[in-house]
């Protein structure tokens, strides 16, 4: 219990003091309401993203300047704008095993359509392949606002590209001699298209990731790889047996042309000696004919006689006759071995 | 007095936003809107901004999204024109051009795939039964067709899917096209016979090659052997003829030249390891017949 009691003046200025605080409070509360929801509109635009304000659900900005780059940037929070952010990473990868084969149906005979993806060549053989785009994103605007999927429509445009392309080359050429001509047309097709399409893309690179025919025949593939190696390695080796051969004949040639060479300046110098030798003999030769050719004689049959191993003299028989055998450069005789005991 | 006011403005503040919220709405990027009047499509929005509508129950609105759509239809069997059994699958991308239409006629996007999808698979097999199947598959490339089959089957697609459905085709392709599971083991045999067929080219091709090859390098040798003789013959003839030359000389005494030319000749062929045998009155083993070969007073 109060010693004093309350009276109706003191009341009401209680309440209305009570009812100024609250106001006080609620204009408070409400300036800082909305201080919170003009700053709350404050944004950051990370690295590796931009970003579209869209205000009243249209894109802020003049054309040209609608993205927004990485940093910090204020806008009308909800439900005036919306921020609609976008990743631009430089390069993105879209992948399509459309036409590769289910891995765990490796025992069968054949293809299951929808399970084992393939494509049919021109030649009407089946082929599998996987295959890689590359592309970066030139339009943001078109890719995040008027495509529902971008990957699901590059992923149906590069099997498109790819059956198309390879409907048009034999088996040999799509798995072996004219990949990157298989390549570099899937590329240039689905450029074409992409532009066509307008999706807002560039096609950086189409890339072949794998390329192989159907495991039921791979042998038969590698039984003509191992022939076309066994053709190669035959005409290598007849093509260097034929190397050899002619290096031979050039040496063999060669050799042909010297001797040649070495008879003629050896018979050239052999008779002119022969002529000096003969002018010199000559002229003393015409003074006493009879001694020099005599001398001549001797000195030979000395010098030949020397170097001889055997020598015969045959005296003159009594009918008078006589006979001359001469041996010359006789064979050696073969070495007669003794018997074993 | 300051108290009402600031109650006034709180008040009328909430009460605007609340009327505002009931009567404005907006058409987002990418999206179209359909405006029914008790029930009544009478507005088609395909613009985006800030729009106004009578609040609900008077007008209602359905959203939509406008964006392209894919969708890829059934890879199943279809005869072409010579009655070859392919499977065939064919994608398209799509987006609603009439939002009215679309509302009544199809009210969601699964509903407009079911619808699109029948329609793809109609146009799909009346226009490959036109063509064969090598406008298809065909290593002579001016003899496939694909870009005009495609451009018959849009073009067949399109008109009807506007004024049925309210939607647009804006392209499609073939994604996929196959053989029956039965079919692929029939060309897996021929594939087969036609590898063997090329390994036995091939390794023909090498035997035959390599026989080309030794034979004309074996003619190549004989040829350059015969020109090195020829050259070698003419070279000795040139040195014969020369040395001839000299021969002149010997013609002061062609006794003497002859008698010098057998004595080099002796000189030359007795060598080591002959046997001679001479007469006694071979000078100068005349010696050896004692008085007889004394000179003469």
């Amino acid at each position: 219990m109060s010693d004093h009691p309350t009276t109706p003046e003191t009341g009401d200025a209680a309440l209305t003091g009570a009812l100024n605080s609250s106001f006080r409070v609620l204009r408070w509360l409400m300036a800082l309401v909305a201080g919170f929801y003009i700053f709350s509109g404050v944004f950051n635009v990370h690295q590796g993203e931009r970003a579209y304000v869209l205000v009243f659900g249209k894109i802020a900005g003049l054309a040209g300047e609608r993205l927004l780059e990485p940093g910090l940037h204020w806008t009308w929070p909800r439900p005036i704008a919306e921020i609609v952010r976008i990743p631009t990473e430089r390069v993105q990868t879209v992948d399509s095993g459309t036409f590769w084969y289910r891995e765990e149906n490796q025992s069968s005979g054949t293809l299951r359509p929808g399970t084992d993806g393939y494509t049919l060549t021109g030649d009407a053989n089946l082929i599998h392949s996987k295959w890689a785009i590359r592309y970066s994103v030139i339009d943001p605007e078109i890719v995040k606002f008027r495509l529902a999927d971008l990957e699901s429509i590059l992923q149906r445009e590069l099997d498109h590209a790819v059956l198309q392309c390879t409907a048009r080359r034999a088996v040999d050429q799509a798995l072996r001699t004219e990949i990157e001509s298989l390549r570099s047309a899937v590329d240039a097709t689905l450029r074409q298209r992409a532009e066509a399409l307008a999706l807002g893309i560039r096609i950086d690179r189409v890339d072949v990731l794998a390329l192989a025919p159907p495991r039921q025949v791979t042998a038969a593939f590698a039984s003509v790889i191992e022939s076309e190696q066994d053709r190669s390695s035959k005409i290598s080796a007849a093509r260097a047996a034929a190397a050899r051969s002619l290096n031979e004949a050039a040496g063999e040639a060669a050799r042909v042309k010297s001797e040649g060479e070495t008879y003629k300046r050896q018979i050239v110098s052999e008779v002119s000696a022969s002529a000096d030798y003969f002018t010199k003999v000559y002229e003393q030769y015409q003074k006493n004919p009879d001694i020099i050719a005599r001398t001549l004689l001797q000195d030979t049959l000395h010098r030949v006689l020397t170097g001889v191993d055997q020598k015969f003299l045959i005296h003159r028989n009594a009918s008078g006759q006589q006979q001359l055998r001469l041996l010359i450069n006789p064979e050696p005789q073969p070495l007669v071995q003794p018997a074993k005991p | 007095m300051k108290r009402n006011t600031l109650l006034l403005i709180a008040g009328g503040v909430v009460a605007a936003l609340f009327i505002l919220l009931q009567v404005l709405f907006t058409v987002r990027e990418g999206e179209a809107v359909a405006v029914t009047t008790f029930g009544k499509p009478v507005s088609a929005l395909t613009n985006a901004g800030l729009y106004v509508r009578a609040p609900w129950p008077v007008q209602r609105i359905y959203r939509f999204d406008n964006r392209v759509h894919t969708l890829e239809g059934a890879f199943e069997e279809t005869l072409t024109r010579d009655g070859k059994n392919i499977l065939v699958a064919v994608y398209a991308g799509w987006r609603i051009e009439k939002p009215i239409q679309f509302l009544e006629r199809i009210g969601t996007v699964e509903q407009a795939e079911r619808n699109l999808d029948a329609l793809l698979r109609s146009q799909k097999n009346a226009v490959l039964g036109q063509v064969p199947f090598s406008a298809l598959v065909n290593t002579n490339t001016a003899e496939v067709k694909f870009e005009q089959v495609e451009q018959q089957m849009l073009a067949a697609v399109q008109p009807e899917a506007v004024n049925r459905y309210g939607v647009t085709v804006q392209f499609l392709g073939i994604r996929k096209i196959g053989l029956p599971e039965s079919i692929t083991e029939k060309v897996f045999a021929r594939m087969k016979a036609e590898r063997e067929e090329i390994a036995e080219r091939y390794r023909s091709e090498g035997e035959g090659e390599a026989i080309k090859i030794r034979a004309a390098a074996d003619s190549q040798r004989n040829q350059l052997l015969a020109q090195a003789e020829a050259e070698a013959k003419h070279i000795r003839a040139e040195g014969d003829a020369k040395a001839a030359e000299s021969y002149q000389v010997f013609e002061k005494n062609p006794e003497l030249a002859m008698f010098l030319r057998k004595l080099e000749v002796l000189e030359g062929t007795l060598k080591k390891k002959s046997t001679v045998v001479l007469s006694t009155e071979t000078e100068p083993f005349d010696l050896l017949q004692g008085d007889k070969a004394l000179p003469k007073k």
